[in-house]
């Protein structure tokens, strides 16, 4: 069940009422939301309950563990980190690392039996796994106290809305507000049903029309001539934009229309002058995790520029190993990593230039940076690091005239991202409470919006990108 | 809230309701205005079937009407049938009155257009094709339309009534009733959704072609002309087997077969010959040569009272029905196969009419 479809629409209006106007007190509201996050889950498969059940029920013994036991809290921490992370190993990497292995050892001349596991991945199990791990970091570093209400921990840890695909949510900021009392607020749940609509825009209308051209090009490149893949490269940088932003913005849509306050996932990314802004605001939640829980811990910005270098690629490697277990993620993660080492290098060098060429260079560097950022989205869409090879060799095989086109009004597509920029500049510049429509006129605007934005839905329903890591 | 927007006062339940009753009245409008404007085949616009029937309407008398679903629209050849009839010194005109994604409901539905018409341009005989009407099949169809775009044509607001209607009126428990009803509610606002699809699947077109289906070929229209090798995967091997398998699974069930119908199966279909019975239109039942077992359908032909069955599932007398070259899928029979099945619907209405002599 995702986000876009009716049953979930259906289904989330119930419970909306049940919640709000059924339901008094929070801690009734709190069991309601947890019955309702396991009820979301087990819609995929019921039988990774109990493994999210016992991720939970260890994760929050640790948590007490670090607080009651300080003196060997560091032993209690790396434990708690390895068996996390052995998990998330065990179900997503054993295959990937068993595969490679034999590759290698076949490469020196050995062989052998090996033993593959018939397994299928978890949903979300790389955003629970990382939102565990932080707690625990934080109890640990004493950021946060760690929870006693098991019904409190539980929620955390599989809140519905950032369940399957993030946001990555902190306890320090989460936890907090499970021990308010949430009032319902007309102003809010607009907001909500408005950032809601925002991603239903994104994922339905923008991400899933655009799959059908960007999957037939990715498929068999060189059927396509050099201007299909063009267009089918560009195509899915938006694509996977909309396909997670869209995601990010209907959980923090649902969020708050619960009464939570969200987390916010991305802050128009393709605007970003280099790499270090465009991960300043692409899928932040993460990037803020592996900041303060990889990049921090292995040293950061301390020592030597060869260890700052180090720890940059370290931790970009294991990004792109996070996204997916594959060597072309791992490529991905690496090239992201080396950008911006490269960048970091250039800041360092201090070129200011005189006004001339700063004021070429402005936004020649959005352009670099977009371009950068979509050519690395081959590896990241492909399925296999030589179909990614492929597909780049025909993206620059100039001289290749034969094979199908598509149509450049597909490209039309690209002219989103600007557009909701603009809308963002809008209504940021626009005094927003003065902006609220009456709640009759608003509820008309909103039936109507519907009706039109579901004439453009495509039938065929696409879950969402994020689903898969 | 805590992002510097303002709190509004506290909502109550009842202006919630007022609200979404205020949003749902403007959906339903903008989507009914956004119907009438779009191309023609879009949700609100004639059926297929309602464009048969304004025909049959307006058309001089048929001695037969074939209804049903795709088995019956795809296979029966009027013309075909009637040439046969006169070979065999017979005169009967036939009209196909079926349509492919047909519901049992909304069939009926159309059936009962035949009680309103003047007796002298009332049909004889109308031959309905049996399929089963269990919660199962009508998914099946629900998500097979809706797949292929045909929820265009068959989830529009009245026929989406109709259905829920009949659904109502069903022996189903509640929670199947539920079931099936929230289905055509989904399919109905995907239906909605979709307007603007419509215009790109071609086959589904139907100002093209309407005088040929209705007119011409007397409601055939000869849209599987392709035999089984147009799917991708399907070998003559595969099909051998899928027809032996269901050769041997005919023998079996023709020896030992446990009754299994269930009772709204029953009183659905008598409340549908008696209806038709009572204004003087004679039934016809036929199984169709399906490539699955439809032994739930010669049952329901064994039941106290129900009228003549023609089963034409038997692939050794109808060994022609279950040639690769004269299917088109595992359900369906192509446009030469369709040859054959309306001479031996012919056939057996010859022996029918002899024995009732």
């Amino acid at each position: 069940m995702i986000f876009t479809e009716f049953k979930f629409i259906a289904l989330f209006g119930f419970f909306y009422i049940i919640y709000w106007f059924i339901i008094k007190g929070n801690t009734s509201r709190k069991v309601l939301l947890l019955f309702a996050s396991y009820a979301f889950y087990s819609a995929w498969n019921w039988k990774f309950l109990c493994l999210i059940f016992a991720y939970t029920f260890i994760n929050y013994i640790f948590g007490l563990a670090l607080r009651r036991d300080r003196i060997h809290s560091k032993k209690v921490i790396t434990f708690a980190v390895i068996v996390n992370l052995g998990l998330l190993g065990l179900f997503k990497y054993y295959n990937f690392f068993v595969n490679s292995a034999v590759d290698f050892l076949a490469l020196l001349g050995f062989s052998g039996h090996y033993h593959m596991l018939t397994i299928i991945l978890p949903v979300g199990i790389s955003f629970y796994t990382f939102r565990s791990i932080s707690y625990c970091v934080d109890v640990y570093r004493g950021h946060v106290e760690p929870s006693r209400n098991l019904l409190d921990f539980f929620l955390y840890v599989s809140f519905f809305p950032q369940l399957l695909a993030g946001p990555i949510d902190r306890a320090s900021h989460f936890l907090p507000q499970l021990r308010e009392n949430r009032i319902l607020s007309g102003t809010g749940s607009r907001l909500g049903i408005n950032l809601f609509i925002l991603g239903f825009v994104k994922k339905a209308i923008i991400s899933d029309n655009i799959s059908s051209i960007v999957d037939l090009v990715f498929l068999n490149p060189t059927n396509f001539d050099v201007l299909a893949t063009v267009t089918a490269v560009l195509l899915y940088s938006v694509q996977i934009y909309c396909d997670f932003s869209g995601y990010s913005d209907m959980a923090n849509g649902i969020t708050r229309m619960l009464g939570f306050e969200p987390v916010n996932n991305f802050f128009f990314p393709y605007f970003s002058r280099n790499i270090t802004d465009f991960w300043r605001c692409w899928h932040i939640s993460l990037s803020n995790w592996l900041k303060d829980y990889l990049y921090i811990p292995l040293g950061g910005n301390r020592g030597s520029r060869f260890f700052i270098y180090r720890n940059l690629l370290i931790t970009f490697l294991l990004c792109g190993l996070w996204h997916g277990a594959g060597w072309n993620f791992i490529l991905w993660g690496g090239l992201h990593g080396a950008a911006l080492v490269i960048h970091k290098v250039w800041k360092d060098l201090k070129i200011t230039g005189n006004r001339l060429f700063q004021a070429l260079w402005n936004p020649f560097s959005y352009l670099v940076t977009f371009c950068f950022v979509t050519l690395g989205w081959i590896f990241f869409r492909a399925e296999s690091f030589d179909k990614a090879l492929l597909l780049i060799s025909s993206l620059f095989a100039l001289n290749r005239e034969t094979g199908q086109s598509v149509s450049p009004y597909w490209l039309l597509f690209l002219a989103f991202i600007p557009l909701e920029y603009c809308i963002h500049l809008f209504f940021r510049k626009e005094n927003y409470e003065d902006f609220l429509a009456p709640n009759w006129a608003y509820s008309l605007m909103l039936g109507a919006l519907v009706a039109i934005l579901l004439l453009f839905v495509p039938i065929e329903e696409k879950p969402f990108i994020y689903l898969q890591f | 809230m805590s992002n510097g927007i303002r709190k509004s006062p506290r909502c109550s339940s009842l202006a919630l309701f007022f609200y979404c009753g205020l949003a749902l009245f403007s959906f339903y409008i903008t989507s009914t205005g956004a119907s009438a404007i779009l191309n023609n085949n879009h949700v609100g616009a004639d059926s297929l079937l309602e464009k048969k029937a304004i025909y049959l309407k307006n058309a001089d008398k048929f001695d037969i009407i074939f209804s049903g679903s795709s088995y019956m629209f795809r296979s029966i050849k009027p013309n075909v049938f009637s040439e046969r009839m006169d070979v065999m010194g017979y005169s009967y005109d036939g009209y196909n009155f079926a349509d492919a994604g047909s519901y049992a409901f909304e069939m009926q539905h159309y059936l009962n257009l035949l009680t309103t018409l003047p007796l002298s341009r009332r049909p004889d005989f109308v031959f309905i094709n049996l399929f089963p009407i269990n919660l199962d099949f009508i998914l099946t169809v629900t998500e097979e339309n809706r797949l292929i775009n045909r929820m265009i044509r068959y989830h529009d607001p009245g026929t989406t009534f109709l259905n829920i209607q009949a659904l109502i009126l069903t022996e189903w428990e509640i929670k199947d009733k539920a079931m099936a009803i929230y289905n055509h509610m989904v399919h109905l606002l995907y239906n909605v959704a979709n307007v603007g699809m419509g215009r790109l699947i071609k086959p589904y077109r139907m100002s093209r072609s309407d005088s040929l289906w209705l007119e011409e070929n007397n409601g055939y229209y000869p849209a599987f002309t392709a035999d089984k090798t147009h799917k991708t995967g399907y070998t003559a091997d595969i099909n051998n087997n899928s027809a032996k398998i269901h050769e041997q699974n005919f023998k079996k069930l023709a020896g030992n077969r446990q009754p299994q119908i269930a009772r709204n199966e029953i009183s659905f279909r008598r409340r549908q010959y008696q209806k038709l019975q009572r204004y003087g239109i004679r039934v016809i039942y036929v199984i169709p040569p399906v490539l699955s077992d439809m032994g739930e359908m010669h049952d329901l032909c064994q039941t106290d009272g129900f009228p003549t069955c023609f089963s034409m599932d038997d692939p050794f007398k109808y060994p022609e029905l279950y040639q690769y070259e004269n299917r088109y899928d595992l359900g369906h029979l192509n446009d030469k196969g369709a040859d054959y099945y309306s001479r031996y619907i012919a056939n057996r209405f010859v022996e029918y009419l002899e024995r009732s002599k």
